[in-house]
Order: C-alpha cells, then structure tokens, then sequence
C-alpha cells in the first residue's frame, strides 16, 4: 500500500503541474513542460484557459452575415447568423449558437474556410457568398442614463468585409477573372489582381455533392 | 569539517521533520478524506445538470456533428490542428454513429448519477464528451470544459459504505479521497486563474465589467434602469474580482468558508438570471457540495427525495 501511495502521489502532483499549467501555457514554465504537456493537453482537453469576461469582456453583440451570389455575381438573398433575440424555448440552445458566431467571428480564416464551406453545401444554388461580419457597440453607461441611449436599441452598427468565396469547385479560373474584371470598374489594376489571387486562392470550397 | 557536521544536523533533523510534517499532512489531506457524503450530494447532481443540457445540445447534433452539419470533416481536418486530437465522430462519421454517440453518453450520464459503475459511467461520459469537443470546438465553452475535469475526477471515485464501515483505508477509498480532493483544487484553479486574467482587464479596473455584461449577447434582459445604479455597478465589479481571487485561499478557512459558498451561490445565481448560461451557473452551484462538511451535506440530501440519499451509493 505505502508504494501505491508513493506512486499515486507522484500522480497527482504530475496533475496538478497539469492543471496549474494548462491555463498559462504561454509562461516559461508553460513552453518548458510543452514538449510532455501539449499532447497531453490536446488528448484530454486538461489545457483550458480560465478567463470567463476577461480580461475584458468585450461581449459585444456579433453576428455572421453573407450575400448568396449568383453566376453573375449578383445578390441572391443575404442572411445573418445567430438569429436575433432568443428564438428557442430553451436558450441553451442560442447560447451554443452565438458560441459558434462568436468563434468565427474572432477567426477570420476560419469564418472564410469552414463557415463559408457550409452556406455553400447548405445553399445548393450558391455560385458564390460574399462574407461579413458585424457588431453592435456597447452602450455608454453615462448616455443610458441621461436617456439618450436604450439598451433595447442595439445595432449592429460595425460591419467588416471578410472575403468572397466561390462555391463551385469546378469554376474556372478565366472565368473568375472574367467576372472579376466586369465587377472591378472602379478598382486600380492592383488591386484587381491581389483580388484575384485571393479569389483563387479560395477557389476550391465546394459542395460536397458538387461533383 | 567535524564541527561544521555537527552544527548542520539539527538542521538535516529540522528538514527531516519539516518534510515527514509535509508527507504525513499531504496523505491525510489526499488519502484519507472522507467525502462519502458530498460526493453522494455532488455526483448525482452533477450528472442531472450535464444530462439536460446535453439532451438539449442533441437536438441540435446535426447542426454540429453532423456529416452535414456546420463542421464538415475535410475542413476540420484543414482548419483545426488536428495531431493528438482525436473523436469517434470522426473515425465513425455517419448519422447512425453519431446518435449512437450521444445515446450511449446521455446513458452513461444517468448510470454515473445513479450511481451504477460510477467509474465505468465516469470514464465513459469522459471519453465520450472529450469526442464530441473535438468533433467541434467551435461550439465548446466554459460549461464543457468544466465538465472534462470532473468527469475526469470521477472515474476516480466510488462511493463505498462498506468500506467506510469498516474503516479500511483500502485502494478504493484512497483514489476516491484523491478524486474528492481533486475536484476541489480544480474549483480553486477555476476561480483563481479568472479572477487573474480580469486583474489584466481595463474595463475591470475601472468598475464598468458588469455593465458590459448586463449588455452583452448573452444578457437574458435589458435593464436601462441599471445605469442610474453605477456604484452598484462598480461594487459588483469589484466584488466578483476579490471574491474570485480570494476563493481559492478563503475557502479552506473554516470561518469564511460559509460566506465564500454563500457569496458564490448568489453570484452564480445572478449570472444565470441575467446571462443565458444557466447551466453554467447550475454546474458551478453543484460543484460547491465537495466544499461542504459531511453534516451540511448530509442536511441538504435529507431535503432532498428520498431517492437521492439512499440510491447514490456505488
């Protein structure tokens, strides 16, 4: 038993270094331990940072917006996620969706990768999504209080372009530059062509029944 | 050299004695707690809380997990560092496997509250939740990654009468002491490295975190009428940062361990009625039972029905 003990013992102090570690992975002592502790972390998920509101809590409302396009790069419909409000009876179920608008909206590429690939699966007649993202602006304690502010009244007042995407994989090249070049009359010949390599460099987002 | 020995071994005995001190002090603390009550208050309801709000999250399992879902699985191996992550839920993609994923885990979820193969249940729920994290990380938050540790915890524990009866200090009654005490450390963790991290926020300093909050995404209300309360605002602020960098010390006093459970009960109260993370709120309420004494636990189980004092052994 005393050796069981003794093992246990190592055990446990192995796991809190795990736990005590796991939220400040960037320290020192947190890259020393990384080589043992980064695979442990991604395996068990013991890597968590604790910082609920914090260190700001910057909740500022947000949401995903997108333009469905057509073959000629026209607005098919637009829509925004998460819905607005509580739509469900059990809120749980909002609270995971802003969890996931929240994600993509702190990650760009991923919004552009993984968000986009699923409006265009879910959206069969996309050509291609124009992406957004927007935010409301937290209101002024002080402009609440004179009255000339209400909470009740929140815009999404911020809106940032993320990026075009094209839907079909199978869309050629020479026909994405041609659309380019109709849509771009305002654009310098620069930055035309640095469009074009980011529209091409996304180019292979596709349905998966695309094919 | 003789005299320089001589005058060092009160020292080496000092030291000696210091580290048997410490030896003997950190095995009774991890190996001979006896948590037998607040473990049959906490397991029960910790797995009540977990199994709602995963029911609830199965009805949005396509959406999430789902080969049509949001995450398709060719982007989430590009987008997501994927090297030691692992999920059923992608060596079995499919629909069926993907009900029989959450089917299995919401059924080991109620054999871990009933307590039957508690550590078996645990160590299912566990590997089961860790699969559906990394199914998804997009739509994991605090909720689940508190989860993980405690189901982790579990697998540890097992609520044994028989032993206790006998006063055995056999294999099973150390690993679940360490288990119980695991879990308490990891609430203290929880709380100090929050309150830290919001020591870094500027907002926090200046005493207007909770007017953020009270806007935020999540906020269930809009209450305007909160703006023309601004020092209650700030001590609320303030408050929440003593009390969570001050929990992992105050808690073991046993003075102001009643305050600190009562200031946290009403915190995360608040945060459940204002904010829409009830099961948050709910999971960090229950984990304050391993905090409680034998007797309060035992008080609280008495209101409960008669179910949960009798049938949670295991």
């Amino acid at each position: 038993m005393r050796q069981k003990r003794a093992v246990l013992s190592v055990v446990l102090l192995f796991m809190l270094a795990l736990i005590t570690i796991g939220p400040n992975q960037n320290s020192y002592h947190g890259q020393l331990f990384s080589p043992v502790f980064s695979p442990l972390f991604a395996v068990t998920e013991f890597g968590s940072t604790w910082s609920f509101f914090a260190p700001d809590p910057s909740t500022l409302p947000v949401r995903l917006e997108w333009e469905i396009l057509d073959e000629r790069g026209e607005v098919v419909r637009d829509g925004y996620f998460p819905a607005t409000g509580f739509p469900y009876f059990f809120n749980e179920r909002q609270t995971r969706r802003i969890a996931l608008a929240r994600f993509f909206y702190f990650a760009d590429d991923k919004h552009l990768n993984v968000w986009s690939n699923w409006l265009c699966r879910s959206n069969p007649d996309a050509k291609g999504i124009r992406l957004w993202k927007s935010n409301a602006l937290t209101p002024d304690l002080y402009r609440v209080q004179r009255g000339e502010q209400s909470l009740s009244d929140i815009r999404f007042e911020e809106r940032q372009s993320v990026g075009n995407v094209f839907c079909d994989p199978v869309m050629k090249l020479d026909q994405a530059a041609e659309r380019l070049i109709n849509n771009a009359n305002q654009t310098s010949a620069a930055e035309l062509e640095s469009n074009l390599q980011l529209s091409v460099a996304q180019t292979p987002h596709g349905r998966r029944d695309a094919s | 050299m003789r005299d320089r020995w001589q005058g060092a071994r009160p020292q080496f005995k000092f030291l000696k004695s210091v580290g048997m001190d410490f030896l003997r002090a950190w095995e009774k603390f991890f190996f001979e707690a006896d948590a037998r009550e607040q473990l049959r208050l906490f397991r029960p309801l910790f797995a009540s809380v977990l199994f709602v709000a995963y029911v609830l999250r199965a009805m949005d399992s396509e959406f999430y997990y789902g080969l049509n879902g949001v995450m398709d699985l060719e982007k989430l191996a590009e987008n997501f560092p994927a090297e030691y992550r692992w999920s059923f839920l992608i060596w079995f993609p499919s629909a069926v496997a993907l009900w029989i994923h959450t089917g299995v885990f919401l059924i080991s979820l109620i054999t871990l509250g009933l307590g039957k193969f508690p550590r078996l249940s645990a160590a299912v729920a566990y590997l089961l939740h860790v699969s559906f994290m990394h199914r998804n990380m997009a739509v994991v938050y605090g909720f689940d990654t508190i989860s993980v540790f405690f189901l982790f915890y579990l697998i540890f524990i097992k609520i044994d009468e028989e032993a206790a009866r006998k006063k055995s200090s056999d294999w099973s009654s150390i690993l679940t002491s360490a288990g119980f005490r695991m879990c308490q450390i990891q609430v203290c963790v929880i709380y100090a490295f929050s309150g830290w991290e919001k020591l870094k926020g500027v907002i926090w300093w200046r005493g207007e975190a909770l007017w953020t909050i009270f806007n935020s995404q999540f906020a269930r209300f809009r209450w305007d009428q909160v703006s023309h309360l601004p020092l209650l605002i700030t001590v609320l602020t303030y408050g929440t940062l003593l009390w969570e960098i001050y929990f992992p010390v105050c808690i073991w006093s046993k003075k102001m361990r009643p305050y600190v459970l009562l200031g946290g009960v009403l915190m995360h109260l608040g945060i459940g009625f204002i904010v829409i993370i009830p099961f948050f709120s709910a999971l960090m309420i229950t984990s304050y039972a391993v905090f409680l004494t034998p007797a309060e636990a035992r008080a609280v189980l008495r209101r409960f029905p008669r179910y949960f004092s009798s049938n949670t052994q295991g």
